[in-house]
């Protein structure tokens, strides 16, 4: 059962911590892209009563608000309201292209799965995402890619319009000063209301029209876009 | 033409290292292992500049996402040559370097072998340039060969890296491989500065108009399968 495998996973950290019940980690989150910023990470420790994000299922309304603007206070104000399963903590604030963040010490209170979610800029709806990872009880540092997620929940119009709030169109802001003006939008709808491996950006070559307002040669990128860096105590 | 005096002059770097590498392993002949590396180009149409295999001790890492490129591993991304890389580029390091060849064309693989020059240098990076961009480079950094016997292997593909030293232009004049036949090396940084992967080329094809690459030059990861054999 994985309930007596907790059990035994929180006895070992117990004995090489010393601290009953208190599990520190310490999380590294590394921007592998060469454009686009990451919004203030949300991390959260969780039973598997919780779970932050499935691909193939509509994101939640806090996933999206991540997703659409980079607020994390939606969901988690929703993960408050069952904190025994789960504990939870916003870190940091922009995460610029390829740099590396600071080292964050991060309280698990011994929830055996860890997930992570933070907006990537210029987009519409896309996210960095970490799924239910199991949280080694072995002491060591593991190192885990992250890929880019769609919520789902807005079109991929690639018009930077300042519209970062739930169910707004457009993208807030690019905070590197590389995205131009003028686009006619890319798209309107959306195929997908799961969450889905983000297609990219496909910008445009032309900062004062075109389709997209986010710049082809700048704001593209390949899976993975993050390297998240996890330190068992 | 152009781009075949760019390749030949690579080429000719290369080789001059060969020598080097080889005759400073003698040093420590008790203590050498030989390693065999293979790489096979897994792209459709990226030629790789020779590449440059370094043996290391744990301490050393040629290249770190977000930290800014060394010369050496800039002069490669962006012009093909590693010669600085695999020579002044480890002076002073308990290292080794050495290079393949020659260019690896698309669907080409190429096995050569190194030769360490103390026990301690059981790390290998691997690199070699998409000679169809700016800055490009596929490479694998540091993977620890402490574990093989003789006959072990140890396959990894490998990710694109962008040196961060160069602006993703595409433009004309700004590419050395055969696409553009264009300058390679410039010491200035024009771009992040800080080492990231890379988001493959646009392309003209594909809404950079004023690249001079097609359709037939965009990439994904990974970019090179490197087998690293314990002799």
């Amino acid at each position: 059962m994985t309930f007596k495998k907790l059990l035994g996973a929180a006895a070992v950290s117990m004995a090489v911590s010393g601290a009953a019940q208190a599990v520190e980690i310490s999380v590294t989150l590394t921007n592998l892209t060469g454009g686009m910023y990451f919004t203030p990470r949300l991390l959260v420790a969780h039973t598997s009563a919780v779970d932050m994000f499935e691909v193939g299922t509509a994101a939640s309304t806090g996933l999206a608000t991540i997703a659409e603007g980079g607020d994390t206070s939606v969901l988690g104000a929703a993960l408050d309201a069952t904190p025994d399963n789960n504990r939870h903590q916003s870190f940091g604030g922009l995460l610029a292209p390829a740099t590396v963040s600071a080292v964050y010490s991060f309280e698990t209170d011994d929830h055996p799965y860890l997930s992570m979610a933070a907006m990537l800029l210029p987009t519409n709806d896309a996210f960095v995402g970490l799924d239910s990872w199991v949280i080694p009880t072995e002491p060591g540092t593991y190192t885990i890619n992250l890929n880019a997620y769609d919520a789902g929940t807005e079109a991929n119009d690639e018009i930077v319009n300042g519209g970062g709030a739930l169910g707004v169109p457009g993208i807030p802001v690019d905070p590197g000063g590389n995205a131009g003006t003028g686009g006619t939008g890319v798209t309107a709808t959306e195929a997908n209301n799961t969450v889905h491996i983000h297609r990219g950006n496909i910008g445009d070559d032309n900062p004062t029209g075109g389709a997209s307002d986010v710049s082809n040669s700048v704001h593209r990128w390949l899976n993975p876009v993050a390297r998240l860096t996890v330190t068992i105590n | 033409m152009k781009n075949q005096y760019t390749l030949a002059v690579v080429l000719l770097g290369s080789m001059l290292l060969v020598a080097c590498g080889g005759s400073s392993s003698d040093d420590n002949a008790e203590s050498s292992t030989s390693y065999e590396i293979t790489v096979v180009n897994l792209t459709n149409n990226q030629p790789l500049s020779p590449v440059a295999v370094i043996a290391h001790a744990s301490d050393f890492s040629a290249w770190a996402v977000g930290s800014a490129a060394s010369t050496g591993l800039e002069e490669m991304a962006e012009g093909g040559d590693n010669s600085t890389l695999i020579g002044a580029g480890i002076d002073g390091v308990d290292a080794v370097g050495e290079s393949g060849a020659g260019p690896i064309p698309p669907g080409g693989s190429e096995t050569f072998t190194i030769e360490t020059g103390a026990d301690t240098q059981n790390r290998i990076t691997v690199a070699s340039m998409f000679v169809n961009t700016n800055d490009a480079f596929v490479g694998l950094g540091s993977v620890d060969v402490s574990g093989l016997s003789s006959g072990d292997s140890i396959t990894h593909t490998a990710p694109i890296y962008d040196a961060g030293t160069e602006a993703n232009s595409e433009a004309a004049g700004t590419i050395p491989g055969p696409a553009d036949g264009g300058e390679g090396y410039n010491p200035a940084r024009d771009d992040v500065d800080r080492v990231f992967r890379h988001a493959g080329v646009v392309s003209a094809d594909d809404g950079l108009s004023t690249s001079v690459l097609n359709e037939s030059h965009r990439f994904d990861a990974p970019g090179a399968r490197i087998t690293i054999t314990r002799q």
